[in-house]
């Protein structure tokens, strides 16, 4: 009776997207009155400050110029291919067509524009796999409970960065300054800060794309929520002049990365031979660290609340906070380091819980 | 964003495909009711299949309005909400049915169907990509939850808009307000309600049972089998007097009946029970030959029945016709009994033998004692009077041999003459051999 096989995509992407019969059904505009005929997709729009081409291509969709409409979002991705809401349009058309198909690639590609979006639809997926499992479980009567261990992946990084907005200027205390992890520099926002010559660092996150293109947009439709703490680039004057606290945050996300990434000899180049633990011999220290960092089955480590304070002598402090988790421990601990430049880069000197 | 990446139609649950399929069978069968919808249908949207979930999820609310216990009533709503393509409601509705009926446990296993299907590819009841392992560690488990589902939502869609009635009941006798029919091949049971006059029964309940772990009618002792024919509740037996696994109590029928017995069918012990305390319902095959319902089904139907009273017919199908035949088949037989009166009456013995087949038995007597016992009965007979009153017809599920429809008559009579009178109950077994109705057995 149930014999038909709707979709042989592996569930963890987005393979098996089956529109139920009324969605065919649907008026193209659906917008956001699904009360009647079950809608499923639904168009994002009707934002006062929507940019005006995503207003324009609206407008032709519901005018009923499907084609231009569609071509209009297609050019967009082309032009914003980080920006997802065209991509979700452009979806809700070719479904509203009946081409599944390609609305599911579409709608994939606009999952993959953002690392968060992915991850939470993989986790929210996690979620339901999870609960599926336990009411399984309770309809065969399963013995084995509560062994299996949902295990959701955390953000090990911010993937949007942060615009830094030069018109929010007020006077801070000097020495402080929040900022949140890996701020790309905005030319246009940032004249203070100089780029700097790339160090090891921005070498490691340099995979990492910024969204800056889309990101100052200050439209609320287009602009992804993230709780941005604009820095100050007039406090950065006062920083040695040769301290970029970008490059610094640079360096702890790398030293973060090659711990989660579980490569101790990465993890261990990052300490500044000065180095010293306290307790122990450097040695023993790192043979423990080995250990430590090699045996769990995986490890994630984040970073956040990263506030830099620069001292004397190609010295910054740095306070944050540390959230590690593995597959054995989790925990999350304040931290202080000191790091300073050489001719290398930035290094450990100092790391102790606060 | 949001609900645009989320609520995008990750449906795959095949259920559905069940029920569409189902949709556009049901509309081609019932012709006034397909020209009803479409009428409506054209003023709203033209869509046809929403309004059929439509309907669907207001019966499931009068169901559950009547009895807030129907968990049937809830699933299938899941489902048709599902079907409706609204998903978080669906799965909404299984997730408080599993809490009310924790022992539910097909509801837990589509609540989890319902959970995949918003992420991945659910392929049939408790089968997806995601959970390869199930099948194979609970695939028998599984099967009788699909299996379950199955005739569940089965059994409800096909009686659907059918206004077709049993054949199995053609009349009710007075002190019959009930009677109970069980279709094996849908697990399903009916209770049936009189009518004034001659009009057909009323369905007023319908339930999913279980019955015996193999197919096909019972024969002997430990076959595993549920017996077919037409039985009566003989008595009640409460839940103190018994197992835990039979529930709230049990009806045993009266298994072997006259014919089981002249067929030479053993066993005994066929119940009409409830659901051990740890299970809602059981699947559909699982019992040992007894009609099992779920502890809260059975409460229901036990205000209905009366020990001694109320039938209960098993057919593994029932007969379902139009009120046309059901009408014919009434005054067929309902002539045939009032022929067999009268010729009994007339005094004339041959033409009141000539009602009675040659393979007629009843307690010590065939055919040809019989006839010697009624000609020297009849020797001393001035007059006789019968009075037949409380008279219930049942059409007999499946044929009898060589195919030959059968039938029972249940009812008072009153038998006068001037030698002898009695009052007594009576129960004939009718048998068609070439078009012509005759009595096979007679016994009171």
């Amino acid at each position: 009776m149930f014999s038909r096989r709707l979709d042989d995509s592996p569930p963890k992407t987005l393979g098996s997207i089956l529109l139920v019969v009324s969605l065919a059904l649907m008026p193209l505009y659906a917008s956001a009155d699904n009360s009647s005929v079950g809608a499923t997709l639904r168009p994002l729009g009707s934002n006062a400050d929507m940019r005006s081409e995503f207003a324009n291509a609206r407008h032709l969709w519901q005018r009923g110029k499907l084609k231009q409409a569609a071509k209009l979002y297609e050019s967009m991705i082309e032009h914003y291919p980080k920006l997802p809401d065209p991509y979700n349009n452009l979806a809700v058309i070719y479904a509203a067509q009946g081409d599944y198909k390609k609305a599911q690639q579409i709608l994939e590609r606009g999952l993959n524009t953002h690392l968060g979006y992915a991850t939470i639809y993989e986790n929210l997926t996690a979620i339901y796999v999870e609960m599926a499992r336990d009411s399984y479980g309770k309809a065969l009567q399963f013995e084995d409970k509560s062994q299996h261990q949902l295990k959701l992946r955390a953000l090990a990084e911010l993937s949007v960065k942060p615009v830094l907005v030069a018109k929010n200027v007020e006077t801070r205390p000097a020495e402080a300054t929040v900022v949140t992890p890996a701020p790309a520099p905005v030319p246009a926002a940032t004249p203070a800060t100089p780029a700097t010559p790339a160090t090891p660092a921005q070498i490691a996150t340099a995979g990492v794309e910024t969204h800056q293109d889309i990101l100052v947009e200050k439209s609320p439709l287009l602009t992804p929520k993230t709780s941005v703490q604009p820095a100050q680039p007039t406090n950065v004057s006062q920083l040695p002049a040769t301290v970029d606290q970008a490059a610094i945050v640079s360096v702890l996300e790398a030293w973060a990365a090659a711990w989660s990434a579980q490569v101790p000899e990465r993890y261990l180049a990052f300490y500044d031979p000065q180095f010293h633990p306290a307790g122990q011999s450097r040695r023993k220290w790192e043979a423990l660290r080995i250990k430590r960092i090699k045996h769990p089955k995986w490890i994630r480590v984040a970073l956040s609340d990263i506030i830099v304070k620069p001292l004397t002598g190609k010295r910054v402090r740095v306070e944050l906070r540390q959230h590690y988790q593995s597959s054995t421990y989790s925990d999350n601990e304040r931290k202080e380091f000191i790091l300073m430049q050489t001719e290398t880069g930035w290094h450990i000197v100092s790391e102790r819980n606060i | 964003m949001k609900q645009g990446i989320f609520k995008i139609g990750l449906i795959g649950a095949a259920v559905i495909i069940l029920l569409s399929s189902w949709l556009v069978v049901s509309a081609n069968q019932d012709k006034d009711w397909r020209e009803n919808t479409n009428t409506t249908a054209g003023m709203i949207h033209d869509d046809k299949d929403s309004l059929i979930v439509h309907d669907l999820l207001a019966d499931m609310d009068a169901r559950l309005i009547d009895n807030p216990k129907d968990y049937e009533a809830s699933l299938l709503k899941g489902l048709f909400y599902f079907r409706q393509g609204n998903v978080s409601k669906a799965i909404d509705i299984l997730r408080r049915l599993t809490r009310r009926a924790p022992e539910f446990h097909l509801a837990h296993l589509v609540y989890g169907d319902l959970l995949l299907a918003q992420v991945g590819v659910v392929t049939d009841v408790g089968k997806s990509p995601m959970f390869k392992e199930l099948d194979t560690k609970n695939s028998k488990q599984l099967s009788q939850l699909r299996e379950e589902a199955h005739f569940r939502l089965q059994a409800y869609l096909n009686r659907l808009h059918d206004t077709r009635v049993p054949s199995q009941l053609l009349k009710l006798g007075k002190s019959v307000d009930k009677a109970i029919l069980v279709e094996k091949s849908t697990h399903r049971l009916y209770v049936y309600e009189r009518q004034a006059g001659l009009k057909p029964p009323l369905k007023v309940y319908d339930y999913y049972v279980s019955t015996g772990r193999k197919k096909g009618d019972k024969s002997a002792q430990g076959d595993l089998r549920t017996p077919e024919g037409v039985y009566f509740v003989t008595s009640w037996i409460p839940k103190n007097r018994l197992p835990d696994k039979y529930g709230v109590g049990a009806f045993p029928v009266n298994y072997p009946n006259e014919w089981d017995r002249h067929l030479g069918k053993t066993g005994e012990g066929i119940w009409l029970h409830g659901t051990g305390s740890r299970f809602y319902s059981r699947p559909p095959r699982d019992s040992e030959g007894c009609v099992v319902l779920t502890n809260i089904d059975l409460g229901f139907i036990k205000r209905e029945i009366k020990p001694g009273v109320t039938p209960v017919i098993i057919a593994n199908k029932l007969d379902w016709v139009d009120y046309k035949t059901w009408q014919q088949e009434q005054k067929n037989l309902l002539g045939v009994i009032e022929r067999w009166r009268r010729d009994w009456e007339s005094l004339d013995v041959n033409r009141y033998l000539s009602n009675y087949t040659k393979d007629f038995w009843t307690h010590g007597y065939n055919f040809i004692s019989w006839s010697q016992r009624k000609r020297r009965l009849a020797t001393n007979k001035t007059f006789q009077k019968v009075k037949i009153s409380d008279l219930s017809l049942f059409s007999y599920p499946d044929a009898g041999p060589e195919g030959k429809p059968m039938a029972v008559a249940q009812f008072h009579q009153q038998y006068r003459s001037n030698n002898y009178q009695s009052d007594t109950d009576k129960r004939l077994y009718l048998i068609r051999d070439k078009d012509e109705w005759r009595i096979l057995y007679e016994g009171s």
